[in-house]
């Protein structure tokens, strides 16, 4: 089903008018409903798929919890802490075997379905380059419709009933509601159970006010959608696919226009959904804080996406950067090369394992896993340059209050991310090459003389007006957000002009998808 | 307290803990202080902070730390 669709308008419409009529205890129940009848919409025999994950993790949480209770029972019976200590190993090593295996089988699931044909194209490759004639034939499979959310969902629930933070959910059903839920399959936000677990499950009334600012978030988030991301979508999809016919100018544009683009596609997803869930009652997690503030990579990434890096943080980062291996190498790291080594190490890395695991979850090729690469590169390399960029700072007598020196640091942040998603774009390594490789040696300014070329494929002037005011609105919120001034914006924000705004934003709509939802494209995420 | 003092002025020299409490929702703190806190205070005290204890509650001060520190001993 897609989103921007008067069927799944419709689908909302119902869902929230059952929401509200229904007695508040049965409220998930229509929930539960919705989200089974989204998921089968979208394709219905991958529903065994997210059934299987899901029931390995209850019934792994179950068998969890059970060991968490009965060893603090007995740890608690017990007066000899050496006796504590054994009856505490024998019950993570317990602990430990279930949650590997319920991890392997869901995570399973997704690396074969995700990756299979990657590791088989690898391997044909390979076989290829030593002359031999052996080809395995590719899996023919589309992928479960939010499998890289739900298994992360999934998974995160179980590590963290393994860890104790909370009790596993006896009821089934209510936990698949919460794994399932509709508007965080498809692209996320990556939500705990401790955290939108407990705000679906609460019994919600209904109210004027929340329905008014749900259908705001949501127009705002069509509009960043069918306006903006569609329409420099054109522009970015026709320069990066023929790139040999292109000027340098027109990569360069393309590469800048494609931050805004997929900003403008994945915001405008969490709007809408922000919005449905405003409208329920429920809070559902924020995915952006102004990205494009930035002023440094490892900001950007505080700021993108927000919930994927806590999700990694939680569960690769720390652990990693934690365990006895990490912090031996940074014991030993501080001895020979001395203390700052000793205490970068060990995050540096668990670093590796996390750019590694962003990369491949980002997309099934290998352009992917050196976009992570280069991302944790960056990082690496300035969080190790600190020492030296304050000292340069110094002597340079540049302030970090410094406006221009923000300008500059968050320009730089922009660019250098635009930069190295080309290996997001291309579809190879040595495509990657040539289009940084052209993007410099075909740059030519004459192609400023016509700034309207530069927006190749968009024939249709009013769609470039349109999606240029709506870059410029993005920023200008972002800019009132980021300066705390948003909300004492909106709130003396005149009926009458409010409503306005939304007048222009629908005609907008309306005007470049023309009323047809199959002018609008799927969401980019959506693909990850 | 003083120890635990030392030990976070020694990682990051520039911040007054003292005095700070927005140690973590102030973005002073960042992950990889975070984990060298976390490592040299396990020697110190002899303990073992996990992975569920990393919440800002328990890292926005030294005082927060310290009484989560306590409570481990006490545990």
């Amino acid at each position: 089903m897609s989103i921007i669709s008067f069927g799944f308008l419709a689908f909302c419409v119902l869902t929230v008018a059952l929401y509200f009529i229904v007695p508040k205890k049965v409220q998930w129940v229509v929930l539960l409903a919705a989200n089974t009848a989204f998921y089968l919409f979208s394709g219905p025999k991958y529903i065994l798929f997210i059934v299987l994950t899901s029931l390995a993790t209850f019934f792994s949480g179950i068998a969890l919890d059970r060991i968490n209770v009965s060893s603090a029972a007995a740890v608690k019976a017990c007066s000899d802490s050496a006796e504590k200590k054994i009856i505490k190993a024998a019950a993570l090593k317990k602990k430990k075997l279930i949650c590997t295996l319920a991890t392997i089988l869901g995570m399973g699931i997704w690396i074969v379905l995700k990756y299979g044909n990657m590791f088989i194209d690898t391997f044909n490759s390979a076989v290829a380059l030593f002359g031999g004639d052996l080809n395995v034939s590719t899996m023919s499979i589309i992928l479960p419709l939010g499998i890289s959310f739900y298994t992360f969902h999934a998974v995160g629930y179980m590590v963290d009933v393994y860890r104790g933070k909370y009790p596993a959910e006896k009821n089934f059903f209510r936990y698949f509601t919460f794994v399932s839920f509709f508007p965080h399959i498809i692209q996320g936000p990556f939500s705990r159970y401790d955290g939108l677990g407990k705000s679906i499950f609460e019994q919600h009334s209904f109210s004027y006010d929340r329905l008014c600012r749900g259908c705001a978030r949501i127009l705002w988030g069509v509009f960043k959608k069918a306006v903006v991301a569609d329409k420099l979508g054109i522009a970015v999809n026709t320069i990066t696919d023929d790139y040999m016919s292109y000027s340098g100018t027109h990569l360069v544009f393309a590469l800048l226009l494609y931050s805004f683009r997929i900003y403008a596609d994945f915001s405008g997803y969490m709007d809408i959904m922000c919005g449905i869930c405003d409208i329920l009652g429920i809070s559902l997690d924020e995915n952006f804080n102004q990205p494009f503030f930035a002023r440094s990579t490892e900001e950007f990434w505080r700021r993108w996406h927000i919930t994927l890096g806590h999700w990694f943080r939680d569960y690769v980062f720390y652990p990693i950067s934690m365990s006895k291996t990490a912090q031996k190498m940074g014991k030993s790291a501080r001895k020979k090369w001395g203390a700052k080594m000793g205490k970068l190490l060990p995050g540096y890395f668990a670093l590796i394992f996390v750019w590694t695991a962003t990369g491949m979850w980002h997309g099934s090729s290998w352009t992917y896993l050196i976009w992570g690469w280069m991302s944790l590169f960056i990082i690496i390399f300035s969080t190790h340059m600190e020492d030296v960029y304050k000292k340069t700072k110094a002597f340079l007598h540049i302030k970090d209050t410094n406006f221009a020196w923000i300008l500059f640091s968050i320009i730089r942040t922009y660019v250098l991310l635009s930069v190295i998603r080309v290996f997001a774009i291309a579809n190879s390594l040595p495509m990657a090459g040539r289009m940084l490789y052209y993007s410099v040696t075909r740059f030519s300014f004459s192609a400023f003389k016509q700034p309207l070329g530069l927006f190749a494929g968009m024939n249709n002037k009013l769609e470039i007006l349109f999606a240029v005011i709506g870059v410029l609105a993005m920023l200008t919120v972002d800019v009132l957000k980021e300066t705390n001034k948003w909300e004492p914006v909106k709130q003396k924000c005149p009926m009458l002009l409010r409503n306005v705004v939304y007048t222009l934003l629908i005609c907008m709509i309306f005007l470049v998808a023309g009323g047809n939802n199959d002018l609008i494209g799927g969401f980019m995420y959506a693909n990850f | 307290m003083e120890k635990l003092l030392e030990i976070m002025s020694e990682i990051r020299p520039d911040v007054d803990f003292t005095t700070e409490t927005q140690l973590i929702d102030g973005n002073i703190l960042d992950s990889l202080d975070i984990i060298s806190i976390v490592s040299e205070v396990n020697d110190a005290f002899d303990l073992e902070i996990n992975v569920n204890d990393l919440v800002p509650e328990n890292f926005n001060s030294a005082q927060a730390l310290y009484q989560l520190i306590e409570k481990l001993l006490n545990s």
